[in-house]
């Protein structure tokens, strides 16, 4: 077990971005189809999952509580959260893909995306993947046009233009070949 | 991130240790973890993610090599 691990002071907005990775503890049996679907509505009702189930993710909670404690900080916050997923994450993907090589890695990355498209349980989001469609149980009241981030199949919040254009620069460092920031 | 390689634990400076991947060595923070050398950890990143007993960690190790020679 991991000796040291911090409390999440906003465990709903955590559940959103470790959700959609969620699959790969179903394949190995650590997490039932069911509980992923009841914790999905939970948190697309704004309930809380109940309590420690944020310790199934144990990769995310492992670095959340580095970060936090890097940050001299004694509870996983907000920011800590986003620092992780949103800028972190991908470094973490990207050497373990190096390394086993055996997975889509691709959709193991948060992107920063513009709605362009609204149907009754999905939206169509433009990221640099180009434009596919995405859940969004974990929004409301989403508009066209609005700039969110997604994880996988879900989009996971609004964030503002001007960290979404950051977000696509970081991206452009990975991918030199990236087009136009779209956020500009 | 739900993903992890293992390591074996090959040198520890206070919060640092160097574990020995399949095709590497990284040297990783163990600040979480009560680790010693000879130890298996889950590795994500550079981060020890938990600890590993040596069968079980010898025994993932030995499947992944198996699955990864029907590629």
């Amino acid at each position: 077990m991991t000796e040291k691990k911090l409390e999440i002071s906003n465990r709903i907005l955590f559940f959103k971005y470790a959700l959609p990775c969620a699959e790969t503890l179903i394949k190995r049996k650590n997490l039932t189809r069911e509980e992923f679907r009841k914790m999905i509505k939970q948190i697309a009702e704004g309930r809380e999952p109940e309590k420690n189930k944020e310790n199934i993710f144990k990769v995310a909670m492992a670095h959340l509580t580095f970060l936090a404690l890097e940050r001299k900080k004694d509870k996983i916050d907000d920011e800590i959260i986003r620092e992780y997923f949103l800028f972190n994450h991908d470094e973490t993907v990207e050497e373990r893909f190096e390394e086993m090589g055996d997975f889509d890695s691709e959709s193991c990355r948060t992107y920063p995306g513009i709605v362009r498209k609204i149907e009754s349980n999905r939206a169509s989001v433009e990221t640099l993947l180009g434009i596919k469609p995405y859940k969004k149980d974990f929004v409301d009241d989403l508009k066209m046009q609005d700039i969110v981030v997604v994880h996988r199949d879900f989009i996971v919040e609004k964030i503002s233009k001007k960290l979404a254009s950051k977000l696509w620069e970081l991206k452009r460092k990975q991918i030199p070949c990236l087009g136009k920031n779209i956020f500009d | 991130m739900c993903i992890t390689t293992i390591g074996k634990v090959i040198k520890i400076d206070n919060n640092k240790a160097f574990v020995q991947l399949k095709k590497s060595t990284r040297e990783i923070r163990v600040d979480l973890l009560d680790v010693k050398e000879g130890d298996y950890v889950y590795v994500s990143g550079n981060l020890g993610v938990e600890k590993i007993e040596k069968k079980e960690a010898e025994q993932i190790l030995n499947d992944r090599e198996k699955i990864g020679n029907f590629k």
